[in-house]
């Protein structure tokens, strides 16, 4: 499975979870939204989403530090497939040094 | 999440361990050199105010970081009731007795979680460290003046916000129109227990207060340095209300420094 595609179903499901919505009743979930425009979503649920992509991948994925070296326009244009890059790139590192 | 006090509050923890994994992920989580608790203000905050500023700063520093969404705000649930500054305090001696923090723990606030901060330090001294805010008061009578001065009658809390000069985009100053229309939040912060400057006066826990010089508040540095033992403060020139997301870098430069060298806190350097 391409890591892509696994980790864009897996934070569609955290999005959607945050969101409390369904599949075919929510925004529509592509690598090109944007969280804050797009999908709707507030500062909170990018932190709750934080807080879900560390139960699922543990230490290898920083979220606040991702956040940290962010301002707060490039928060506020953050795109799924900015979230997507970071936890495949993190996770391919940890593999690398394991 | 965390039941707290029959409520559900939304929690959100990083440990030292946290912020090492970016380096090496296989690393062992070590063991903290001291916790810190994230507050976030009134009707505008959440966690989110920290968890995308400062957080990973204090987890790279090497401190256990709690941040949670109070009452009625964020993730957490929402009461229609109950948000005088006692039940804050209420929330937040049950969420660390949840937790089994045995060791005294670092408050930092900002706004009203600044207050929230104070109003806990006074009530459990012994299970503070230190109290930083940023942009804050503690609840003594002329506080609790100023803040009823700049509520409106109305809805509530936008009009504090107009009292800080802060333009808020429409979808926050929705949110905070729908928690003052739900909830008791106006009425119940302006009826919150005021507390003496003598009270204050008698913590003797190392205290540090920011604030921004454009900040309406920024009067109130030498009021609340004044009033306790061990404080120190900081006006930031051309800062606002708004100066934790404003200028995150020098906030947390500010507050490396005051754990560091007035918490005695061994931080660790933060350079690779």
């Amino acid at each position: 499975v391409n890591p892509h595609e696994a980790v864009m179903a897996d934070i569609t499901a955290m999005i959607r979870a945050i969101l409390d919505v369904s599949a075919d009743l929510g925004p529509e979930i592509t690598a090109e939204a944007t969280f804050f425009e797009d999908l709707g979503m507030a500062s909170i649920d990018l932190a709750a989403l934080g807080g879900r992509v560390y139960s699922q991948y543990g230490r290898s994925v920083n979220f606040a530090a991702f956040f940290a070296e962010l301002d707060v326009d490039s928060i506020s244009q953050l795109r799924v497939g900015d979230v997507v890059d970071y936890i495949v790139t993190s996770t391919a590192k940890k593999a690398s040094l394991t | 999440m965390i039941q707290v006090n029959g409520l559900s509050l939304h929690i959100e923890q990083l440990d030292p361990g946290d912020a090492v994994s970016k380096r090496d992920a296989s690393a062992t989580v070590p063991a903290p050199v001291g916790t810190v608790v994230l507050l976030h203000g009134l009707a505008v905050g959440s966690l989110a105010t920290w968890y995308l500023t400062l957080a990973n700063s204090f987890a790279q520093a090497g401190l256990r970081v709690i941040m949670y969404d109070l009452r009625g705000h964020g993730h957490s649930e929402r009461p229609t009731t109950g948000y005088r500054l006692d039940d804050h305090v209420d929330d937040l001696e049950a969420l660390l007795t949840g937790l089994a923090i045995a060791s005294p723990v670092h408050l930092i606030g900002v706004s009203y979680g600044g207050t929230i901060a104070f109003g806990y330090a006074l009530r459990h001294p012994g299970n503070v460290a230190g109290v930083a805010a940023i942009e804050s008061v503690p609840m003594t009578a002329r506080w609790s003046s100023w803040l009823a001065a700049n509520v409106d009658a109305g809805s509530g809390t936008p009009a504090v916000s107009a009292g800080f000069g802060m333009a808020l985009p429409p979808r926050v100053r929705k949110a905070a129109e729908q928690l003052a229309a739900e909830t008791t939040l106006r009425q119940d912060v302006l009826a919150s227990r005021v507390s003496s400057e003598q009270e204050f006066a008698a913590l003797d826990m190392p205290v540090f207060c920011i604030y921004g010089g454009d900040s309406s508040l920024s009067g109130m540095a030498h009021y609340v340095e004044q009033m306790f033992q061990r404080a120190r403060s900081v006006v930031l020139p051309g800062q606002r209300h708004t100066i934790l997301i404003d200028d995150p870098l020098t906030v947390g430069k500010l507050l490396m420094s005051w754990l560091c060298q007035d918490c005695g806190v061994p931080l660790r350097s933060s350079s690779p």
